[in-house]
């Protein structure tokens, strides 16, 4: 524990009491209600672990088993085919176009939703509604991303709302086609940090909302203004949330698929311009206006978003990893 | 309003032949099932058509009336228009239901490709119930010549045919139902005359890439003949670019796109906002080229008065397809493990009849394949343009969808949007697509 008034301090990692690499303790010492809860562990582990092999960790052996096929899925037999599937995704500048697509929403919207979502931490917490402005940041989130998307549709149209209230406001200069096919991608991006903001400030708050009122109002006295508390307080002391955050973001960001399909339209598929990994998958399987029935192809692709998803993961995880603060 | 509503679904389905062919090789595994019981009390339809949709209103009637005379209990099952998926997903379990319907192309890319789907040439020679004439007798071969088992059976047997055709209101344009242009200079001279009264006469969902390429594929066709398209699309070597047709058709595009007489906007608007503007007289175009399902999709916004008629895309000079017509068929089909096959096409022999198949044109406002079942109003025009072409009639996109899905997503499509954002000329345009089908090629 810190000192009152004092603004905490990470906990040095050698003064971590260590526990991994111990000798487990052998049951005999252990009490009954340990002995029981040891004799519990399978028969509660089990319908969760088959459930979890069944639906998980099979299909995804299966992806990539089928990632080393020409296979069409339907009915037919499968032919071994190697490697070649992923060597066509590195020819292949329509995946290359979707890969880059997603990095580029998993850092610039990534960007743009942290800074957003800690500015919003920062000045919501001094506020009085504040609860009722985080429902309302949070509601993009909680409807339909379809309906999200065809309603951005309307509101971005040449003659929409957007560009009716630029000219209203005498800026019609600033009026663009927001919807053209050059512009399509950067107007997603912004309708994903809008959609998406809500939910990390969310997230965020409710590891700031942890945090003792007493930490913030030490720093008030010490003269730290709201960016200095933030700095000092909040984020070192709701770490382990931003680090779960960012995770999450990782993960999602990745998955993008039906915002950018609502977006784009109703009546086809996404311009090269605009996908993602997910949305290339789906014509180059099942989906689309032309889809191409290559699943060994969309395994493969599968496999390639797991191994970059993992592999981001990780790496986030040794960059943001801190010891936990006691508080 | 009933709507064939294939904008969205009606290259899908072609489009999945082309996946088929890749392994078409291997797809022999799957054969025929066993025959069936001689006579079945029930049988399973799983429908491409949703409940309260006309045609599924329709049908429904269709199967009343044949429970009720024949005895035998259809279990109906309206899944709408991704019906084939749950059907093919069943194809390797076996338990598939005993009938189902969709675009044709998509049953030959579903089914067809993985000999999923039985032959219905003893169908095709059935007398329709209540008439005299075989269905052979009544559909055209032509319809369903690219639909058949490597026997050489017909196994769509269609009940719906539908096409592009460049759609007017005949109210605002009397002059064009009088005398509609009929050569490319000719439709450029009314595109022109229009122009100077300040339209923009084309109307054009351009976010809907396969829209911009209705004009290119038609132009293509006029050109250089219908099939040279998916030749293109599966030519490894990008030598088939080199046909002038090509590059002709191409410079009559650039003369549109950079003619000014596209609509304001019609890359930047989202799909249905042009043609229902078109259609609403809210924005200054006349001319929509577009499936024959425009009248009902655009029927609801369409302004008081408007006449649905429409003309064949312009013919052009020394053009080896000035008498092409394109036509799709949406169709019945038995998968080939039905277990109550014998049912199914009692029941198909049952809707073919002219009073049954009717409905289809008259409730559904949509064309039948049947020469002698009168055509709905709106779709008289097309009719007359389909019955003229005679055998020349070209599926929908060439087929090109069919044959190559990737190559339809990844290079046909995109090189058309960029070309009608401006951003290509006719010759780079050409080039693009031959290049890029070489290297598409090159991936296998």
């Amino acid at each position: 524990m810190s000192q009152v008034g004092t603004v905490p301090r990470e906990v040095p990692r050698a003064a971590r009491p260590r526990t991994r690499g111990q000798a487990r303790p052998r049951s005999r010492g252990q009490s009954p209600v340990a002995r029981a809860r040891r004799r519990m562990y399978w028969p509660f582990i089990t319908p969760a672990l088959v459930v979890y092999v069944a639906f998980f960790i099979g299909p995804a052996l299966a992806s990539v088993w089928i990632s080393l096929h020409r296979w069409r899925g339907a009915g037919d037999d499968m032919t071994f085919t190697g490697l070649d599937n992923y060597r066509r995704l590195l020819d292949d500048d329509a995946f290359v176009a979707a890969f880059a697509n997603s990095l580029k929403i998993l850092v610039i919207c990534g960007v743009g939703i942290f800074a957003l979502a800690f500015a919003l931490t920062i000045v919501l917490r001094e506020l009085r509604w504040r609860r009722a402005l985080r429902s309302l940041l949070f509601f993009p989130y909680i409807v339909s991303p379809i309906a999200i998307g065809v309603a951005l549709g309307l509101l971005l149209e040449p003659d929409g709302l957007a560009n009716s209230a630029l000219r209203l406001v005498g800026l019609g200069g600033l009026a663009e086609p927001w919807l053209a096919p050059d512009r399509l991608f950067a107007t997603i991006l912004v309708g994903i940090v809008w959609v998406t903001t809500g939910f990390y400030v969310i997230l965020l708050m409710t590891g700031q909302e942890r945090i003792p009122a007493y930490y913030y109002e030490a720093a008030e006295l010490a003269g730290a203004t709201p960016i200095q508390q933030f700095r000092h307080v909040t984020l070192p002391m709701s770490w382990d949330v931003v680090s779960v955050a960012a995770v999450l973001w990782v993960i999602n960001s990745l998955k993008i698929f039906e915002f950018v399909y609502a977006f784009v339209g109703t009546g086809d598929s996404p311009p090269v311009q605009a996908r993602t990994i997910p949305i290339y998958q789906f014509i180059m399987t099942t989906g689309g206006r032309s889809p191409a029935y290559e699943l060994g192809y969309g395994c493969a692709m599968g496999v390639v978003m797991v191994v970059l998803v993992s592999v981001l993961v990780v790496l986030l995880r040794r960059v943001m990893r801190r010891d936990a603060i006691q508080f | 309003m009933k709507r064939l509503n294939l904008s969205g679904y009606g290259g899908r389905g072609v489009a999945v032949l082309a996946a088929a062919t890749l392994i078409g090789g291997l797809a022999g595994g799957c054969g025929p099932a066993k025959p069936t019981s001689a006579d079945s009390k029930e049988l399973t339809y799983w429908s491409m058509w949703k409940q309260g949709e006309d045609q599924q209103k329709v049908l429904q009637a269709a199967i009343d009336g044949f429970e009720k005379s024949s005895g035998v209990k259809v279990k109906v099952q309206w899944s709408g228009r991704d019906v084939l998926k749950q059907v093919a997903a069943r194809l390797n379990a076996g338990d598939v239901p005993d009938l189902t319907d969709q675009d044709g192309a998509a049953i030959a890319g579903n089914l067809g490709a993985v000999d999923g789907v039985r032959g219905l040439a003893d169908v095709y020679a059935t007398t329709i119930p209540g008439e005299s004439k075989k269905i052979s007798d009544v559909i055209a071969p032509g319809l369903v010549a690219s639909y058949k088992t490597k026997a050489g059976e017909p196994f769509v047997v269609p009940y719906e045919v539908f096409g592009s055709t460049m759609w007017y209101d005949a109210a605002k344009h009397p002059e064009l139902a009088a005398n509609p242009p009929r050569t490319w200079a000719e439709f450029i001279t009314v595109l022109d005359a229009m122009k100077a009264k300040g339209r923009t006469p084309l109307a054009l969902d351009g976010d809907v890439k396969s829209y911009d390429a209705y004009w290119t594929t038609w132009s293509i066709i006029r050109h250089g003949g219908p099939g040279l398209l998916a030749k293109a699309a599966t030519d490894k070597s990008g030598d088939t670019f080199d046909n002038p047709a090509f590059l002709a058709a191409a410079k009559d595009m650039e003369q549109l796109i950079k003619g000014g007489y596209l609509a304001k906007d019609f890359n930047g608007t989202k799909w249905p906002t042009q043609q229902n503007a078109w259609a609403a007289g809210k924005s200054p175009t006349d001319f929509l080229l577009m499936g024959t399902w425009a009248p009902s999709e655009t029927g609801p916004q369409a302004a008081p008065g408007f006449t649905y008629r429409s003309m064949p895309f312009p013919t052009v000079d020394g053009g080896k397809g000035n008498s092409a017509a394109e036509g799709g068929v949406i169709g019945f089909a038995v998968p080939a493990k039905a277990k109550h096959s014998d049912a199914a096409k009692k029941f198909i022999a049952y809707f073919m009849n002219g009073e049954r198949l009717g409905k289809i044109s008259s409730d559904a406002q949509n064309l039948t394949p049947r020469a002698d079942v009168k055509a709905p109003a709106t779709l008289a025009d097309y009719a007359k343009e389909l019955g003229n072409a005679g055998a020349d009639v070209y599926l929908p996109s060439d087929n090109a969808p069919a044959v190559a899905p990737q190559w339809v997503s990844n290079v046909w499509e995109p090189a058309n949007a960029d070309f009608f954002n401006g951003k290509l000329d006719a010759a780079g345009f050409v080039k693009r697509l031959k290049d890029e089908s070489v290297k598409l090629g090159k991936q296998g």
